[in-house]
């Protein structure tokens, strides 16, 4: 593995900057906490007494565990059908994205053709068109299709939004399969199709369920073409916007702690391809 | 990428079998479901925009809906809120996460749980940001809880209120780059990865301290990572919309905002898409900005 | 100038000991080769030497101080590293000038310094480039030139020539000594490759599993190898190795008795590691007093001479002729071992 430059400093060995190292400590801890304490916080707030709101000064450790306010938050009214609403759009994006984006993938990964430099400009540059942008034609196209506020309209552009990064990745977890080893099953009398399905796929789970886990991620985030898409029938996101203006402080703190705890074991799963992802260095 | 032997379109096709010249097809047969689908949804309607921009609802060919734009009570305020955001955001940010990446690739104990924890935001939506956040910006909230109780006030400041804007940027700011620091820190660790280190111990042994080889050799080599990832992450900056929208409703109007508001409030989708293009031309001309200022010299990384 | 004192270093990481327990003292002015395969510890030793390593046990002297707490910039140490590591983002001025700078050398001496150096090495036209811009002879050429221009009392070279092809690397061999010797510095010098550690080294530190096993001239490593690794190690072919039954001043190998100069501690009757080298065994279609009967297995003209490979009893060996030595397979031939060409290099099967 190679090792930053900078960090030579840091990783010369103890004896030599002993206080330069507990000053990098130091700041690895502030910025841990920087990163915790609103979690803290935020569950705080979610999982205090509903009464307790309005106390004040809050105090800053736990008086009372309740569930009253996340009780409040799941069962208030157009929640849980917008909950079940997200997993739906969050599954069907998932089946979309790689539906497409394997073979894609595919191609990338073991193909030379022309055009090919191109394709991965493109698919690099997805990621600058502002979802502003696309969301208000895209309205007016669903509204043509009668598809407005429906689960398949908001699928069908979150699957559009997560398709690049399918694909990369996609591409990525099939250029780690040695093509020697489809040639292997192909030499040994299977198609080509047949080798994919035999040798490529079983090789590629893991890699591919990341995937998959980064087209949920997503969808399961998005806001903004949730929200123009919908009206009836939001997605979860969509429905606290929507509730944001008329709804108690309590609903609002008990929807930001059931959006965030999810981020935490999302993360753990996704970390190993974190740099694939969302990394610019390796081309 | 490395690529299987590549397929030599001419000789097969001299050849002439209908089989050979599927086989030239097939990345292309592979490749064209999912270009299709994108540039069907994003690539489409992004010009899409541009035609109910500068159209009227029964699609006549206008300029009035940017003449009511400009025109539009909070449009002035949103632009200023926009860029203010952005102007505050983008340094802090990249300030920091270059320093968190520096610390996660430097080998502290612990290395592990802290890019966890620092990363952990990647998959958490602007909204749930916003949010988070509330409870500890609002005038009952966390942080004026925190200040009274070391009795640094006497009264809660309304951060919040709609006339309080140091109050305003300052939460949305936090919320902001609280949630989205992460991204910028992975961008620039895949940034540092890629540097050799043999070429940091070039440079130490040439006599150069831990500051100069960070400012000489490591900021120097990863000027291409920072101009991708200030392009990304400008992009999306104009973009902020729900940390605003749950922090502070419409007391900071964004550019974002206004869109959503004329589109899914006043069904006006003239009004929103002018918005709409509006912001994807100011991100454009910083895109254009970044591509010009950081640029890298010819010969750096190609022949 | 700098003499390099190693004192019982010990080095580990985790699951591995690099270096165990190594000294070696590298004379002022002196071209020290550190050989070995990989992963014997010389790139670590290297790296211990250049201060990016600390040695868990041990010290490190220059000139009689103490370095081993001081930072790499500190040591006055220059470095050549198998990679090159030249700054991609610098001109090949500014990179030969980068270490000149970061001493706050005035830029008047920097610049007539980086063009000494630069004609020096022949790279004058090249200044003005990126190092991508530059083929792997010419990178290799500024690593050299930004390593020199530091003159600095000890330069360090990490497997330099390793990324060159073939013929450019025999050129640079040869061109990198002599301007190592005119520039009158320290040389230590890791390389795996054991004709690069003859030809260019004063003494040459054979090393295996972390530890230095001969130090000594090219010439004595080659003929007087330490041990049975060494002897293997150095030279194409490698020195033959038979096992043959400790005598009185002779060993006997197969059956038949070769006369040795010393016994080397060894008891009769004891089993011992013979060497010999290939070019030192006479061979002859004539049986003579004294002479080894051996049987032609492989066949190898190799232009200058040819290649034998042998079968003495069950023991294989090669041997090296004259390519007029008229012989083909399954031939009888006879082996006359040259006077003091011998060597006794160990306890069979033990190291």
């Amino acid at each position: 593995m190679s090792t930053a430059v900078a960090t030579r400093a840091a990783a010369v060995p103890g004896r030599r900057v002993e206080p330069g190292r507990l000053l990098l400590y130091g700041c690895a801890v502030l910025v841990t906490l920087f990163m915790l304490t609103p979690v803290y916080l935020i569950a705080l707030a979610a999982f205090s007494p509903p009464q307790a709101i309005f106390d004040y000064p809050h105090p800053l450790v736990p008086v009372g565990l309740s569930l009253e306010n996340i009780q409040f938050f799941l069962t208030y009214q157009g929640i849980g059908p917008a909950l079940l609403r997200s997993l739906a759009v969050g599954a069907l994006t998932v089946v979309i994205s790689l539906a497409l984006g394997c073979p894609a993938g595919y191609a990338l990964a073991r193909y030379w053709f022309s055009g090919k430099d191109l394709a991965q400009l493109m698919l690099v540059n997805v990621r600058a068109i502002p979802m502003v942008i696309i969301s208000i034609p895209l309205l007016v196209t669903f509204l043509e299709w009668n598809l407005y506020d429906t689960v398949a309209s908001v699928a069908l552009v979150h699957a559009a939004i997560t398709l690049p990064l399918t694909i990369l990745i996609s591409a990525s977890v099939f250029l780690r399969v040695p093509s020697e080893l489809e040639e292997a099953a192909m030499s040994l009398g299977t198609s080509r199709v047949g080798a994919v399905l035999r040798v490529v796929l079983p090789n590629s789970v893991p890699g591919l369920a990341t995937a998959a886990l980064f087209a949920f991620v997503t969808s399961w985030n998005e806001v903004f073409v949730a929200v123009i898409l919908t009206l009836r029938g939001p997605t979860l996101p969509a429905a606290l916007v929507q509730q944001l203006a008329a709804s108690p402080l309590a609903f609002r703190f008990a929807g930001g702690l059931c959006l965030t705890i999810p981020a935490f074991v999302f993360i753990f799963f996704m970390r190993p391809y974190l740099f694939n992802a969302f990394g610019v260095g390796g081309k | 990428m490395t690529a299987a032997a590549p397929p030599h379109v001419g000789r097969r096709s001299i050849r002439g079998g209908g089989k050979a010249r599927l086989r030239a097809l097939t990345p292309y047969l592979l490749m064209a479901p999912a270009l299709l689908f994108i540039a069907y949804f994003l690539f489409w309607p992004a010009l899409g925009a541009f035609g109910v921009a500068f159209q009227t609802a029964s699609g006549q060919w206008t300029l009035a809906n940017f003449q009511s734009l400009v025109r539009d009570t909070d449009f002035g305020l949103s632009v200023r809120n926009t860029f203010l955001l952005l102007a505050i955001i983008i340094p802090v940010e990249f300030a920091v996460a270059l320093g968190m990446a520096v610390l996660a690739q430097s080998r502290l104990r612990g290395r592990g749980f802290f890019l966890y924890v620092w990363s952990f935001p990647l998959a958490i939506s602007d909204l749930a940001a916003g949010l988070v956040w509330l409870s500890i910006f609002t005038s009952h909230g966390y942080l004026n809880s925190a200040l009274q109780s070391l009795h640094l006030i006497q009264h809660p400041i309304g951060f919040l209120n709609y006339d309080n804007l140091p109050g305003l940027v300052l939460a949305v700011v936090a919320a902001e780059t609280w949630r989205s620091i992460s991204l910028v820190m992975v961008v620039i660790m895949s940034g540092i990865q890629a540097i050799p280190a043999d070429l940091g111990e070039a440079a130490e042994i040439l006599g150069a301290g831990a500051w100069r080889r960070f400012t000489k050799v490591t900021v120097p080599l990863l000027k291409p990572t920072l101009q991708v990832g200030l392009m990304l992450r400008t992009t999306t900056a104009f973009q902020v919309f729900a940390v605003v929208l749950a922090l502070t409703g419409s007391g900071l109007p964004v550019l974002a905002t206004r869109t959503e508001t004329w589109a899914y409030g006043a069904r006006n989708y003239q009004m929103a898409a002018a918005y709409a293009v509006l912001l994807l031309l100011l991100s454009s001309l910083a895109t254009m900005a970044y591509l010009t200022t950081l640029r890298t010299p010819r010969g750096v990384f190609q022949r | 100038m700098a003499e390099i004192r190693i004192e019982r270093i010990t080095k580990r990481y985790p699951g591995t000991l690099a270096l165990n327990d190594v000294s070696l003292t590298i004379h002022d002015r002196e071209f020290m080769v550190l050989l070995g395969p990989s992963g014997c510890g010389k790139t670590t030793l290297l790296r211990l030497i250049a201060g990016f390593e600390q040695p868990d046990a041990g010290a490190i002297l220059l000139d009689g101080r103490d370095v081993t707490d001081v930072p790499p910039g500190k040591r006055g140490l220059a470095m050549v590293f198998q990679s090159y590591a030249l700054f991609p983002h610098l001109k090949v001025a500014d990179n030969i000038a980068f270490g000149l700078r970061m001493h706050h050398v005035s830029g008047a001496d920097v610049g007539r310094r980086v063009g000494a150096a630069a004609e020096l090495m022949q790279i004058t036209r090249l200044l003005d480039r990126y190092p991508m811009q530059l083929s792997g002879g010419q990178r290799q050429r500024v690593a050299v030139a930004r390593a020199l221009v530091m003159e600095p009392a000890v330069i360090l070279m990490d497997e330099p020539l390793s990324n060159l092809d073939a013929l450019l690397r025999l050129q640079m061999r040869a061109e990198l000594k002599r301007l190592l010797l005119e520039a009158r510095t320290t040389t230590v010098y890791v390389t795996h490759d054991q004709i690069e550690a003859l030809s260019m080294g004063d003494r040459t530190a054979v090393m295996r599993d972390g530890s230095i096993l001969q130090v000594d001239t090219p010439t004595a490593v080659y003929d007087h190898p330490s041990d049975v690794f060494v002897a293997q190690f150095i030279g194409t072919p490698p020195m033959n190795v038979l096992t043959g039954r400790m005598g009185e001043r002779q060993v006997e190998i197969e059956g038949h008795v070769v006369a040795v100069d010393t016994q080397d501690g060894f008891r009769s009757g004891e089993e011992v590691a013979v060497g010999v080298r290939a070019e030192r065994i006479e061979v002859s279609h004539e049986a003579g007093d004294g002479a080894l009967p051996a049987e032609v297995g492989v066949v190898e003209p190799l232009g200058s001479h040819l290649l034998l490979t042998l079968a003495l009893g069950a023991q294989s060996l090669k041997v090296a002729t004259r390519t007029d030595f008229a012989v083909k397979p399954h031939d009888q031939v006879w082996l006359r071992p040259e006077q003091g060409s011998i060597r006794l290099l160990g306890r069979a099967n033990g190291d």
